[in-house]
């Protein structure tokens, strides 16, 4: 059975745009964007699933895309944060992180957004609970958290007052 | 070690053959992965169960079957399943929970796993498909097994019968300082109408308090009986200091956690 390392070509449809590249053996969703398809959008935390600072959304869930082997998903969806804005327009949630000075340092902050972004496609109307649930594997070490769940709760009154697309 | 290969056989009789040969499981990847990029792959060539179709909630009369690959979050959406949810919601954010998949919170060990500790104490059989066929064994049973973990079944426990508490450093998102599962006899399947506990955080795997049960076996559930079980507990465990916790407090936290647990 051994046999020399060998990549395997694989399809994602990333933001939108279907995205063809090898990986190497084991590779990760994560280094696959950030390295193959030069999104840097999600950050290399601590690659074990517990900082959340590499989270985007595959088939409309947010994961760990630190965790996940890129070539057992094969041609799914996903959803980075370069795949939030409309060209040069925040959406509702970037813009209130940063309205809110939600965001210090920044490298929470994708994985934070994209985590808001799974939630208030599931729940548009979350309670602060929810909201509190949804980042509680995204951690960020500046703000406390306050802000960051502040600013989610005025994306979601934002978007539902404004008919988000 | 690197990662040379990530096999997705289409067939149990492929992926057991490959299991035969040095290969090593990767189910939700949110613990094998998190070893690959750490440098400590289980196995050079690792074996992805996603092609397998082990993934799918089934509830009958006669119990529940849940397939090995199915993530944590799908237990979560079934209605059927919601005295199981206070325990899932307490497994890692609902970002892990995406992807954590049922068959490998058995193999997650101390302080995580606590799906795998009430299954402990629904006395969960798992079916483990290896090079001679499936074989039926326990949440206990799987460790050294050799084989895939196909399926868990249990039942679902009488009304009021279902006790779940987890102590933990923060409300979400946190590894068990102590967790216990209990189903409290009688139950309509269980002519001994004995009560199953099981513990977690307290051992390197989830363990059965079966000490505790002796003690509540044959006398009825009181503050008294339950104060006692929680003593007797003391014997079937054997904790570790951790990030989250040392020994120590370990030791001194069950036997009130399993008292209240218990007492509901």
């Amino acid at each position: 059975m051994p046999s020399p390392p060998s990549s395997r070509v694989v399809t994602l449809v990333v933001n939108g745009t279907p995205r063809e590249f090898l990986t190497a053996p084991g590779g990760s969703l994560l280094s696959a964007l950030r390295e193959k398809l030069g999104l840097t959008a999600a950050k290399r935390g601590c690659g074990q699933g517990s900082c959340g600072s590499c989270t985007v959304l595959v088939d409309g869930n947010a994961v760990l895309s630190c965790l996940l082997a890129v070539e057992t998903i094969d041609a799914s969806s996903v959803e980075t944060l370069e795949g939030v804005a409309n060209g040069t327009e925040l959406d509702e949630v970037q813009q209130a992180f940063l309205d809110g000075f939600a965001t210090q340092c920044g490298f929470c902050t994708p994985g934070m957004i994209m985590a808001a972004e799974a939630l208030l496609s599931a729940e548009p109307d979350p309670g602060r609970a929810d909201v509190v649930e949804a980042i509680c594997g995204n951690v960020c070490r500046c703000t406390g958290y306050q802000p960051i769940v502040d600013a989610i709760l005025t994306a979601a009154r934002q978007r539902a007052a404004g008919g988000q697309p | 070690m690197m990662v040379s290969a990530v096999h997705a056989p289409e067939s149990l009789p492929a992926a057991t053959r490959l299991l035969d040969h040095g290969g090593r499981v990767l189910g939700g990847g949110t613990l094998v992965m998190a070893a690959v990029n750490a440098g400590e792959a289980p196995s050079s060539e690792l074996i992805s169960l996603h092609r397998l179709g082990l993934s799918g909630i089934t509830i009958t009369e006669d119990g529940v079957r849940v397939g090995a690959a199915t993530p944590l979050r799908d237990l979560l959406g079934e209605p059927g399943l919601a005295f199981l949810h206070p325990a899932l919601r307490g497994i890692g954010s609902p970002t892990l929970r995406n992807t954590a998949t049922v068959g490998g919170n058995l193999f997650a060990g101390g302080p995580y796993g606590d799906l795998a500790v009430c299954l402990l104490a629904l006395d969960a059989t798992v079916t483990v498909a290896g090079r001679s066929g499936t074989h039926a064994t326990t949440v206990t049973g799987v460790t050294g097994t050799g084989g895939i973990v196909t399926s868990v079944r249990f039942g679902i426990p009488e009304p009021g019968t279902w006790r779940y508490l987890k102590a933990q450093r923060r409300r979400l998102n946190s590894a068990s300082i102590v967790s216990v599962a209990a189903v409290i006899g009688p139950r309509a399947d269980d002519a001994a109408g004995s009560t199953r506990i099981a513990l977690g955080g307290v051992a390197p795997s989830p363990v059965r308090a079966t000490s505790a049960e002796a003690v509540l076996a044959g006398r009825p559930l009181t503050a008294t009986t339950a104060e006692a079980a929680g003593r007797a507990a003391l014997a079937d465990i054997a904790p570790a200091d951790d990030a989250y916790a040392s020994a120590w407090y370990r030791r001194r936290v069950l036997p009130v956690h399993l008292r209240r647990a218990l007492l509901g």
